[in-house]
C-alpha cells in the first residue's frame, strides 16, 4: 500500500496559532476538552475534510496538546491526507460513533468529574442527550463560540484563498451574464457559470449558483428550475467560487432586453445602498451602524418592504449548506458587535418587486487597518443584455 | 405571475394528504399532539416548501387536528407560498427570536397547551431554547416523518426517472471529457455543464471526481490535479428532479487500465450484480450486505471493503442525498426491506492512496426484486 500524501492548506504555524487561541479560550472558561462536531471548525482547527459529513465526526480537543480525530473508517484517509494532526479513532458503519467517542474520552481520563464543551449549536440534541447520559460526572456545557470567535479575523494566508474564489467568481459571473439571453434557460445561465468557474478552479462549493429570472427572480431564495427568458426578465445571479473552502460571493443582475422605468429605479437605489454600506465599513463601527447606512436609504425612499432584511454577513469559508457565517456576525438592525481589521463581510443588496422582479448588487469586502478593501472584483452595475 | 407558470407543488394536494395521514397515525401511536419538524427533507415532504434558504431557523408544527403551521423568516415567506399548499405561514424578521415566532404560532392556532413532540435532530442550542421559550417539556418526536418517507410513491419514483436522466447526460460528459493533460477540474466543469443543461435543480451533494492517488483516498474532490495516462478516476453523480437524486458511480482510467486495476473493479462489479440479485421485500439489511461481501472475500478484496453496501436514498437537501440515517445496507443489520424502498448501492474499493475504483446503482425495491433506475453501461471506461 502506497502512503498517502499529504496536502496541508496552510502552513504549520497557521495551524499552531489557532489552536493556541482555542486552548486559550477554553482556558479561561476553565474547560478540560472540548468537542468539536462542526465540519468546518474541524477543518479550520485540524485540516481535515470531507464532504461526508453527513455521517458522525468528532474532534476532541484537551487543554493541552494536540487534538484527536474520531472518524468513520471510511473517512479515515483523508486525515492523512489534509490533517496535521495524528491521533485518529475510528468508528465502523456497525457500531455506535457516540459510544467510541465516550471511550476516546475515557481513555484520555476525560470521562470523569471534567467541564467539557460542546458546539450546541450544531450538535444534534439527541446526541447531546446520549453523551449527557453517559457522561454523568461530567459537567457538559456550550462551547461554540470558542472556534467562532478566533475564525471570525482572518490572516492573509485565509484571505489571499478568498482573492483566490474571487477571480472565479468573476469568471462564473462573466460566463452567467453572456449567457442571460431572451430564449436561454435559467439551466442554461447556472450551467455556464459552473462550467466556466470549475473549469478555472473552483472546487466543492458551499453552496450552488443562485440563479433566478422574471417573476421567479422576485420570490426570495428560488434557484435555477428550468425556466425559459423573455424579453425585460431580470435574472439574478449570487455565486461564488471555492478554494480551499474559502469563498467570495458576489451577486450581479443582468436584463434581458430593455430594463423597465421600476427596474432602473431599484438598481439606483440598489447601488447607493451597496456603497454606503461600503463607505461605513471600517474598524470601530457597530454592524449595526452598516445596516443603518444602507436599510436607511432605502426607508427613505420608501422601498422597506421591498428589502426587509439584514444587510450583510460574514464570510470565510463554507461546507454546504452555506457559505455564510451571518450566524457569528450579521449586519443587521441595533448588532453591537464593533468591526475589526480581518473581519469579511458580505453585502448583498437586493430590492425585490415580489413575484414580479429583482435587482440585487453585492460585494464581498475585508475590513483593513484603516477602512476597507473590496476583494470581489466586477464591475458594480445593471447588465443590461440583448434580447 | 403569469398564468400558466408556477412553481406548483411538486405533488398534487391528495399525495401530501395521505403522507400527512399516515405521519399522524405515528404520532396518536406515541400521544403526541403536536409535532414539531425543523429537517428540511421531512417539511418539504409534508408541504412541498422548496428554498435554498433553508439554512434559516424553519420549523413546521404538525398539529393532529389542524392544518399545519409553517414557521420562517420573513423573506421565505414568497417561496414558501408559491411552493407549498399551506395557508397558515408565521414569519420573523432577521433582527427578532425565532423561538418567539414558533411561540406565537403555536399560541394563535391554540396549540400551545397541547401535548408537544419535537424532532430531535434539531441542535442541542436550537431544543433548548425552544423548550426555555415554550415553557414546556418536549418529547422525543424523531423518525416518525422517516418511517414513512423510506417508502416511495410511483410519482416519487417518476422523479428519480427524471433525475436520471440528467444523471445519465452529466455522465456521459464527464467521460468524453477524459484526456491525459486535461484536469480533473476541467471533466467535473463538463459533468456540471451536462446535468444542468439537461435540467437538473440544485445539487443535493455536488458531483464528486477524483483522479489519480486522490482516487484512492475515499471522498476527495476535485483539486486540479492535471491527468496522466494509467490514473484512474472515480465518477460519483447525482443529478436532482424535484429534489430527489438519482445517483451513479463510473470508474474510468486514462489510457488503458493496469491489471490491478481491471481486477479490482471486475470485484466491485460482480459484487454489485450479486448485490442487486439479493434485493427483494423481505430479505434483511445484512443479508444484502452479505451478498456484496462474498464477491468481495471471495475476490480477495476483504482489506479494502469495510463500509456499508448501501443506503436509502429520497429528498435531499444539501449537504447530503443520502437517508442511511432511515434506512442502510450493512452488517448486523436485521431491518427488512420493503416494495417501494429506493437505495444507492455503491460497493467502491480502494488501493490507498494509489486508485480508487467502484460503480452504483439507484434502485427501486419491487414486488418481485430489484429495478435499477439509471441507464448507463457498467463498462470500466478506458479513456484518451
Amino acid at each position: 500500500m502506497a502512503d498517502i500524501p499529504q496536502h496541508l492548506v496552510f502552513s504549520k504555524q497557521e495551524y499552531g496559532r489557532r489552536l493556541d487561541a482555542v486552548q486559550a479560550g477554553m482556558a479561561s472558561r476553565g474547560l478540560d476538552a472540548l468537542l468539536l462536531f462542526s465540519p468546518e471548525h474541524i477543518f479550520y482547527l485540524t485540516g481535515y475534510q470531507t464532504f461526508g459529513y453527513f455521517t458522525y465526526l468528532a474532534t476532541v480537543v484537551p487543554a493541552k496538546g494536540e487534538p484527536v480525530l474520531i472518524l468513520r473508517y471510511l473517512e479515515s484517509f483523508l486525515a492523512k491526507h489534509y490533517a496535521w494532526v495524528r491521533d485518529v479513532e475510528i468508528w465502523d458503519d456497525h457500531e455506535d460513533p457516540v459510544d467510541v467517542t465516550v471511550r476516546v474520552l475515557r481513555e484520555r481520563e476525560l470521562a470523569g468529574r471534567r467541564r467539557i464543551g460542546t458546539e450546541d449549536r450544531v450538535l444534534a440534541y439527541d446526541v447531546r442527550r446520549k453523551l449527557a447520559q453517559a457522561l454523568p460526572e461530567a459537567a457538559l456545557e456550550d462551547g461554540t463560540a470558542l472556534l467562532e470567535q478566533v475564525r471570525i479575523r482572518k490572516s492573509a494566508e485565509e484571505i489571499a484563498y478568498m482573492r483566490k474564489a474571487s477571480e472565479y467568481s468573476t469568471l462564473g459571473m462573466a460566463a452567467g451574464i453572456r449567457e442571460s439571453t431572451a430564449g436561454r434557460t435559467e439551466n442554461d445561465v447556472a450551467a455556464a457559470v459552473f462550467n466556466a468557474m470549475t473549469r478555472a478552479g473552483s472546487e466543492y462549493s458551499p453552496h450552488d449558483p443562485i440563479i433566478t429570472s422574471g417573476w421567479r427572480a422576485g420570490i426570495p431564495h428560488s434557484t435555477y428550475e428550468r425556466r425559459r427568458l423573455e424579453p425585460n426578465d431580470t435574472v439574478l445571479l449570487e455565486i461564488t467560487g471555492t478554494h480551499h473552502r474559502y469563498v467570495a460571493p458576489l451577486m450581479r443582475t443582468a436584463v434581458v432586453g430593455a430594463a423597465t422605468p421600476k427596474v432602473r429605479e431599484m438598481a439606483k437605489l440598489v447601488l447607493a445602498g451597496l456603497q454606503a454600506a461600503i463607505e461605513t465599513i471600517r474598524p470601530g463601527v457597530t454592524a449595526g451602524e452598516v445596516d443603518d447606512a444602507c436599510r436607511g436609504i432605502m426607508e427613505r425612499a420608501g422601498y422597506y418592504e421591498n428589502f426587509r432584511k439584514r444587510t450583510g454577513y460574514s464570510v470565510g469559508f463554507g461546507f454546504p449548506p452555506s457559505w455564510n457565517e451571518g450566524h457569528i456576525i450579521s449586519l443587521q438592525k441595533g448588532e453591537r458587535t464593533v468591526l475589526a481589521p480581518g473581519m469579511v463581510y458580505h453585502v448583498p443588496v437586493a430590492l425585490r418587486e415580489y413575484g414580479v422582479s429583482t435587482v440585487g448588487l453585492s460585494e464581498t469586502i475585508l475590513v483593513t487597518e484603516r477602512g476597507r478593501e473590496v476583494l470581489t472584483t466586477y464591475p458594480r452595475e445593471l447588465f443590461i443584455g440583448g434580447a | 405571475m403569469q398564468a400558466g407558470e408556477s412553481f406548483g407543488m411538486a405533488f398534487p394536494k391528495d399525495e401530501y394528504a395521505q403522507r400527512l395521514a399516515a405521519v399522524r397515525k405515528g404520532m396518536a401511536a406515541r400521544g403526541i399532539d403536536v409535532l414539531l419538524l425543523f429537517a428540511p427533507t421531512n417539511i418539504f415532504y409534508l408541504t412541498g416548501y422548496n428554498t435554498v434558504g433553508y439554512t434559516n431557523y424553519q420549523c413546521l408544527a404538525v398539529p393532529a387536528d389542524k392544518d399545519p403551521v409553517l414557521i420562517v423568516r420573513l423573506l421565505e415567506r414568497p417561496v414558501a407560498q408559491a411552493t407549498t399548499w399551506l395557508t397558515s405561514i408565521v414569519t420573523y424578521e432577521d433582527h427578532e427570536d425565532p423561538a418567539g415566532a414558533v411561540r406565537r404560532g403555536l399560541n394563535d392556532a391554540g396549540l400551545a397547551k397541547r401535548r408537544l413532540a419535537a424532532e430531535q435532530a434539531s441542535t442541542a442550542q436550537e431544543h433548548g431554547h425552544l423548550v426555555e421559550v415554550l415553557g414546556t417539556a418536549l418529547a422525543d418526536g424523531s423518525g416518525l416523518v422517516e418511517a414513512v418517507r423510506v417508502i416511495k410513491s410511483p410519482r416519487e419514483i417518476e422523479f428519480f426517472r427524471s433525475a436520471a436522466r440528467c444523471t445519465e447526460a452529466g455522465m456521459q460528459g464527464a467521460l468524453d471529457a477524459i484526456a491525459p493533460g486535461k484536469t480533473e477540474n476541467e471533466v467535473a466543469a463538463e459533468c456540471y455543464r451536462a446535468m444542468i443543461a439537461a435540467g437538473s435543480e440544485f445539487f443535493s451533494s455536488q458531483p464528486i471526481l477524483t483522479a489519480g492517488a486522490k482516487s484512492g483516498i475515499a471522498h476527495t474532490t476535485s483539486h486540479r490535479y492535471t491527468l496522466r495516462k494509467g490514473d484512474a478516476f472515480l465518477i460519483e453523480i447525482g443529478a436532482v428532479w424535484n429534489r430527489y437524486t438519482a445517483a451513479l458511480m463510473r470508474t474510468a482510467t486514462v489510457g488503458p487500465a493496469s491489471p490491478a486495476v481491471r481486477k479490482m473493479y471486475d470485484a466491485c462489479r460482480e459484487a454489485l450484480e450479486a448485490t442487486i440479485a439479493a434485493v427483494r421485500p423481505g430479505v434483511r439489511s445484512q443479508d444484502v450486505q452479505a451478498a456484496c461481501q462474498a464477491v468481495i472475500d471471495r475476490r480477495g478484496f476483504e482489506p479494502n471493503f469495510r463500509k456499508r453496501v448501501g443506503y436509502s436514498i429520497g429528498v435531499g437537501f444539501a449537504p447530503g442525498w443520502g437517508e442511511g440515517h432511515i434506512m442502510d445496507l450493512k452488517a448486523h443489520d436485521t431491518r427488512e426491506l420493503r416494495a417501494g424502498m429506493v437505495f444507492h448501492v455503491v460497493p467502491a474499493m480502494r488501493q490507498n492512496g494509489e486508485y480508487g475504483v467502484g460503480v452504483s446503482e439507484t434502485i427501486a425495491v419491487t414486488d418481485k426484486g430489484a429495478e435499477v433506475l439509471v441507464s448507463f453501461p457498467r463498462d470500466l471506461f478506458e479513456r484518451g
